[in-house]
């Protein structure tokens, strides 16, 4: 039993597109909340703020269509954005490091549906 | 409502097309034609002196670039097979000549809305938290929240950000949009042509930095979703069910006989979690688009094109939530929703637009008649397609949806250009089913009309979205002049400004109360006296005293709008300078400022 919650926190049944994504995700919300100066905030940013947790609530939903991937993706991502920036301010927790510390547990926590769903279903 | 989908097929897509040479040529001659309208641009001077606005004063490049760009993509639909990669380069020249030309033109943000949004985000970052009191914007903060997490985050201003925010959101609507079409057509010139003419026809100028963009952007997103993974099928036609069971029984049978096109539940479910993901930021983040969201979905549903009915009620539920909740302190001194009578309705939105002078009135008509001309295209294209047998009812319910909240919302007189908005990727689709043929290659006929009716909507864009240029794009000594007025203004100075159109409130959002002659004096509007001494009051009741700053975009909004006569616009600058209450602290060549100093100085 401890082997399959290692497991699942690990996301090691979550497919590699998504593990890879999580992994940068949480590399990038790293490297952010030591607030860096552009053009290294600027590429973790953009990973961590509009392409990461998108996509991987995007890749929970199977979605074929690569264009229809690319947009949600990007819609989720700012979604989620506007949620944990809301969140923080009315906690009164606000500031860089920790926004980016939320997007990137955010995206971690996104991909656990989809572990879940290859333990049940064997694939994602 | 009996839906068949018939939509035909464009099998020649998949062939790769890249390395034709007529590929290369037309890329070549779009990035002459984007190069040649982004020099032409360039060349603009502020102020814009026409009362047409950026129509008037472009040069003949421009045009040149634009007109080639609309007949190199008539001729690529034409094509045997199409490219991809030089229709999205289409595509993308288009938005960047359309979109980019003032910013090309100036290089700072146009408008006031964009730079008072710049303030909320300064004023969210400084402060780390949420203030419901301050104002209306900060009872749907989370786009404001969102955006400071992005200008913190990247160390890219947020002035740069609003500059280029119109290129960026349209180039997100127009993904959104292909999403939407490609659920209703799988042919291929029709998707081209209906992202082509979105781009042409979104004169509405709701693109900048601004919450309604972000949400429009969700909405279309959300709708992506709905009309794909969350999208049902009737197998049976509602007129055949009521015949075999009468009404209620009908309906009935009807409704359990529709089928999900995504027969996978997970997946489903997935893209039901997204779709309520992505309206519960909607929700949060604008105070008009959740009625919009939710009245689509509604109707959707009622077609019974929607799988999951309980979407619209967990938005709805949302909203109720958010409401009560986040926005209850503005709710409580201004109702969200409010029923106009038809004649207040079309007062707002239209009536009390059409005023002010010969250029500005000639502009608000064409506007309307843009309007009118693409919704009327609309409706004929739907005809053609239902009568081709493409009995897809969901792009007509998705394009009539937001009329229905014009009765019921005013918003401030507005409520019109948002419907021409929300409707405007279904006006799009339906206007490009108008155009082309069901079958086989564009005549030649077919693609001079086209190119005609794409020129005709240029047109009209360029003249209904920058027709207030000479306002509403700033010159450089403005910008100062609002920089020098927070430089020199004590704290808890009340600031005044002529009239709307002021690039200001873009800092210091919080700390200083802001205030326009136009509102001041808007019961003596032809009283310089009055609305002098009205001012005057004011500022001798505040401790601190007040700064005024009479513009030059103020003045010419004022003259062209017919707001408040200019004379007496005029008439007040003397004043001003006349008065022993206030002195001149600055000036530059498009800017006055006045002040009334405070207690302790008098």
């Amino acid at each position: 039993m401890f082997r399959s919650i290692a497991a699942r926190v690990a996301l090691a049944d979550v497919d590699p597109p998504t593990r890879a994504v999580v992994a940068v995700a949480v590399g990038c919300a790293g490297v952010q909340a030591l607030q860096p100066a552009p053009p290294l905030s600027i590429v973790t940013s953009v990973v961590l703020l509009l392409l990461a947790p998108g996509f991987v609530v995007a890749r929970s939903a199977h979605l074929d269509d690569p264009l229809l991937l690319l947009v949600v993706t990007v819609a989720a991502s700012m979604a989620l954005d506007v949620l944990m920036a809301t969140l923080l301010l009315y906690l009164r927790v606000w500031s860089v490091p920790a926004f980016a510390l939320s997007m990137g547990l955010v995206t971690v926590v996104a991909a656990i549906p989809a572990a879940l769903g290859a333990q049940r279903g064997g694939a994602t | 409502m009996t839906t068949i989908s018939k939509a035909p097929t464009s099998d020649s897509i998949d062939v790769p097309a890249w390395a034709r040479w007529y590929v290369w040529a037309f890329a070549g001659l779009a990035a002459l034609a984007v190069g040649l309208a982004i020099r032409a641009a360039t060349e603009v001077d502020t102020p814009v002196e026409n009362d047409w606005g950026l129509v008037g004063v472009l040069p003949v490049g421009f045009w040149v670039g634009l007109f080639t760009l609309n007949v190199l993509m008539v001729i690529a639909i034409r094509a045997r097979r199409l490219s991809r990669p030089l229709l999205t380069l289409l595509l993308v020249s288009l938005v960047v000549t359309l979109y980019g030309a003032p910013i090309f033109a100036t290089g700072t943000p146009r408008g006031e809305v964009a730079w008072r949004h710049l303030g909320i985000v300064g004023a969210i970052s400084a402060n780390g938290r949420i203030d419901p009191e301050i104002d209306g914007y900060f009872n749907w903060p989370g786009f404001f929240a969102g955006l400071a997490g992005v200008v913190e985050s990247t160390g890219i201003s947020a002035q740069t950000i609003a500059l280029v925010a119109p290129i960026f959101n349209v180039l997100l609507w127009l993904a959104a949009t292909a999403v939407v079409v490609r659920a209703f057509t799988k042919d291929s010139r029709h998707l081209w042509l209906s992202l082509w003419l979105f781009a042409l026809g979104n004169w509405i100028d709701q693109d900048y930095l601004s919450p309604q963009a972000f949400g429009f952007f969700l909405h279309v997103a959300l709708f992506g979703v709905v009309l794909t993974s969350l999208t049902a099928r009737p197998t049976l036609p509602l007129s055949g069910a009521v015949s075999l069971a009468g009404t209620v029984g009908g309906i009935r049978l009807w409704w359990t006989s529709r089928e999900p096109v995504e027969p996978d539940a997970h997946r489903r479910v997935a893209a039901l979690i997204i779709a309520v993901l992505i309206g519960v930021a909607i929700v949060i983040s604008h105070q008009l688009t959740p009625f919009v969201l939710i009245v689509s979905l509604l109707l959707l549903t009622l077609a019974g094109r929607c799988w999951t009915p309980g979407l619209v009620l967990i938005v709805g539920l949302a909203l109720v939530i958010w409401l009560e909740t986040g926005a209850s302190t503005y709710l409580a001194g201004h109702p969200v929703l409010f029923v106009n009578d038809a004649d207040q309705v079309v007062a707002a939105n239209l009536g009390e637009r059409i005023n002010g002078s010969d250029g500005h009135v000639a502009v608000v008509a064409i506007r309307t008649t843009l309007m009118m001309l693409m919704w009327a295209l609309a409706l004929c294209g739907f005809v053609k397609l239902y009568r081709r047998g493409i009995r897809d009812l969901r792009p007509l319910v998705l394009f009539m949806a937001p009329f229905l909240m014009i009765p019921t919302q005013s918003y401030g007189g507005e409520m019109v250009l948002r419907t021409a908005l929300f409707s405007l990727p279904f006006t799009a689709y339906l206007m490009a089913g108008l155009l082309l043929p069901g079958r086989g290659r564009v005549s030649y006929p077919l693609s001079a009309l086209i190119i005609v009716v794409c020129l005709v909507i240029s047109l009209g864009t360029v003249t209904a979205r920058y027709g207030n240029a000479r306002f509403d794009m700033f010159t450089p000594a403005e910008i100062e002049g609002s920089r020098e007025l927070y430089a020199r203004a004590p704290t808890n100075a009340l600031l005044i400004s002529g009239a709307h159109p002021t690039p200001w409130r873009y800092r210091s959002y919080v700390e200083f109360r802001h205030d326009t002659i136009t509102d001041l004096c808007e019961n003596v509007p032809n009283d310089a006296s009055a609305c002098l001494a009205l001012i005057r009051g004011r500022a001798l009741r505040n401790p601190e005293g007040a700064l005024v700053m009479l513009n030059r975009a103020n003045r010419e909004s004022l003259r062209m709008q017919g707001e408040l006569p200019a004379l007496t616009f005029e008439a007040l600058a003397e004043m001003f300078a006349e008065s022993p209450d206030a002195r001149l602290i600055y000036r530059n060549k498009d800017v006055l400022i006045f002040q009334y100093p405070p207690l302790a100085e008098r």
